[in-house]
């Protein structure tokens, strides 16, 4: 039972040890760096970016840095730096309110004038992040159905939540927390003579009031057809569309943009992305290649000229330039600064030849996961293991048993902490 | 002989068992009082939306609730028999050491389990009168980490207390401390439920770990 209980108590520590030590370093010596901003400028043409460096700054950053912030770059995909006001320059259709103050609009492009009136119609954002999928996120399985033509200046919210069971669209009144059973039926009544096929695989909407309208939610049923649910004056509107079942929809982004151009951004079951149509709900295909909706950001950025789209892991963005026609006209890959190896790095990956991570995406999901060092990491062992040798030695008057030298071997740091705390020999 | 351990147990941790009882129970009568008061002062739609869409914890104060009732009844438990090492004379029964120490924390868990469970049950009641279950399921995975937290500590005080030496006392509370910080991240609501099976994993290593000190406490050598 001894043996059995150091054995437990050293695999604690060791579990222990790897998920705090590697977090304290990241803490102390590799600070969070934002993301790359990658942007398509409808002036030159080219991609350019706004990035956080990390390490050496190269003096031509250092030298356009209007502000004390020289470790902000801006660039573009053929390796020149700008000032911040040229960069702004390069991207009217992002700082139209500073070109505007700086009487730079309208401004003509491609022999068309855009002003500041022209340049907002024309713009809007879709931004996809992983946790928003039902699989990282943290929300409850009801969802508000506001109210679409409340005849008020501001969206309210109902008195009701609603849940999708295995045979109905079921709405829980908050006054009395008890099923409403007459909306249960009339909506479940209207959803089934649309053809909907229970039970639903997903409810995609926008949880908020802080919206210019409401769009209502779009729920995808059994067979992958997805039907466009509203409340109008307190009835139902239900509208199967016309997105193709293979498909196999697993996430709709609702947009609620005032331009009404889309619903938003439709998510696969494969990880490919369509925009959704507004009045047809017309998909259009959205060639982002090794775009993984469970890992990457993206963010689809429309001006009165282009649809750019932009996808990122923790080192690389991705950038994909469209016309309206959506033809691409443009693509840009870069290895993003915060990916550089520092000295604080490669120091990390000698000493700790694994780590546990234990964290969160934004407001998601908590997440454990296990990373295996890099051979560097022979060092810290090497070093673990003279530490445990000498030092240990004679510190525990004793040589270490085989046992304790092939743990340090295997663990390294967190081995040598963990046979001087639990030393069964005592 | 076990049976006459949990008796031993029984008198000695009631008061203490009582005293920590009563004051969960008084949180969460504090967090009943809170909860209405919610929907006295806005709409329950209002509230709904803020408890099940904007990460507001309607239970906020049982928080460290369980991780200091788990650390109290170690102490009320384990101080004892420490005083003058009265923790000897069970260690000297005719009955194995391991024997007699899984005894003693079996009891202290089902204690503080006793007690734990209870602030869980009343959550669930309590969120189920306001809320839909959606929210009720949320609630607890939301508590279910403090809880699991005030089971390190539990643990973390048997093993402080029962270790010898003074400098492996500090770093077994310093593992303690940071295995039970693992339950506490400030995240949004039910976000642990993906990796509670695994933590708590790590920490029923803490079970037959509490041993080790037992077995340094009864063979060291006295100078």
């Amino acid at each position: 039972m001894r043996r059995i209980s150091a054995a437990s108590l050293i695999l604690l520590i060791i579990a222990v040890s790897s998920i705090y030590l590697p977090m304290a370093y990241r803490k102390l010596f590799i600070p969070d760096t934002e993301k790359t901003h990658l942007l398509f400028s409808p002036v030159t043409k080219k991609f350019v970016y706004r990035e956080q460096l990390i390490g050496d700054i190269p003096e031509e950053v250092r030298s356009k840095a209007d502000d004390h912030h020289s470790e902000i770059a801006y660039g573009d995909q053929d390796g020149n730096y700008y000032g911040r006001l040229d960069f702004e320059r390069m991207l009217p259709f992002i700082y139209s309110k500073n070109m505007d103050m700086l009487g730079l609009l309208p401004i003509e492009i491609d022999s068309r004038s855009f002003d500041i009136e022209e340049i907002k119609r024309g713009r809007q954002v879709m931004e996809m992040t992983p946790e928003k999928l039902r699989k990282h996120s943290t929300r409850p399985s009801v969802w508000p159905l506001l109210e679409t033509d409340s005849g008020q200046a501001r969206l309210v919210l109902p008195d009701d939540v609603f849940r999708m069971t295995d045979d109905r669209m079921e709405f829980v009144n908050a006054d009395s927390n008890q099923v409403d059973r007459e909306l249960t039926e009339k909506f479940t009544r209207a959803l089934l003579k649309e053809g909907f096929s229970f039970p639903a695989r997903s409810v995609n909407s926008r949880v908020t009031v802080l919206k210019p309208f409401d769009d209502g939610v779009f729920i995808v049923d059994h067979d992958y057809d997805v039907f466009h649910v509203k409340r109008v004056k307190g009835e139902p509107f239900v509208r199967k569309t016309s997105i193709d079942r293979d498909i196999k929809t697993r996430y709709v982004l609702v947009s609620e943009n005032l331009r009404k151009v889309y619903h938003g951004l439709l998510i696969g079951q494969d990880g490919r992305a369509w925009l959704l149509g507004f009045d047809d709900y017309e998909t259009i295909p959205l060639p982002l290649e090794g775009y993984n909706p469970d890992e990457m950001d993206l963010k689809i950025l429309t001006d009165p000229l282009y649809v750019t789209a932009t996808w990122s892991d923790e080192t690389t963005i991705h950038g994909l330039a469209m016309d309206r026609s959506y033809r691409p006209v443009a693509s840009f890959d870069h290895t993003m600064s915060r990916a550089a190896d520092t000295r604080a790095k490669k120091i990390y990956r000698a000493l700790f030849p694994f780590s546990l991570d234990l964290g969160h995406r934004r407001r998601g999901n908590m997440e454990i996961s296990f990373r295996l060092g890099d051979r560097t990491a022979v060092v810290g062992i090497v070093a673990a293991l003279t530490a445990l040798l000498t030092v240990g030695s004679s510190i525990r008057k004793r040589r270490p048993k085989p046992y304790e030298i092939i743990l340090v071997a295997l663990t390294g740091l967190y081995g040598l902490i963990a046979v001087f705390l639990v030393d069964p020999e005592r | 002989m076990v049976r006459s351990i949990i008796y031993k147990e029984r008198l000695k941790t009631w008061r203490g068992w009582s005293a920590l009882m009563f004051l969960n129970m008084a949180v969460m009568a504090y967090i009943a009082a809170e909860t209405h008061s919610m929907f006295v002062m806005d709409h329950p739609e209002i509230v709904w939306y803020r408890v099940m869409y904007l990460g507001s914890v309607h239970f906020g104060s049982l928080r460290s609730i369980p991780l200091l009732t788990g650390a109290l009844l170690g102490a009320a438990q384990f101080l004892p028999e420490m005083r003058d090492e009265r923790f000897r004379l069970s260690l000297h029964l005719p009955v194995e050491l391991h024997k007699v120490v899984t005894a003693h924390v079996a009891f202290g868990l089902f204690a503080l389990g006793a007690i734990l469970l209870t602030d869980m049950g009343i959550l669930a009641v309590l969120t189920a009168s306001y809320f839909p279950l959606e929210a009720v399921i949320m609630s607890l995975w939301t508590a279910a980490p403090w809880c699991l937290a005030g089971f390190v500590a539990y643990l973390g005080t048997a093993l402080a207390l029962l270790e010898p030496k003074y400098h492996l006392k500090a770093a077994l509370i310093a593992v303690a401390i940071a295995l039970s910080e693992l339950y506490m991240y400030r995240t949004a609501p039910g976000s642990y439920r993906t990796i509670l099976p695994i933590l708590v994993l790590l920490s029923a290593l803490l079970v037959p770990g509490v041993l080790l000190p037992a077995y340094r406490f009864r063979f060291r050598r006295l100078s």
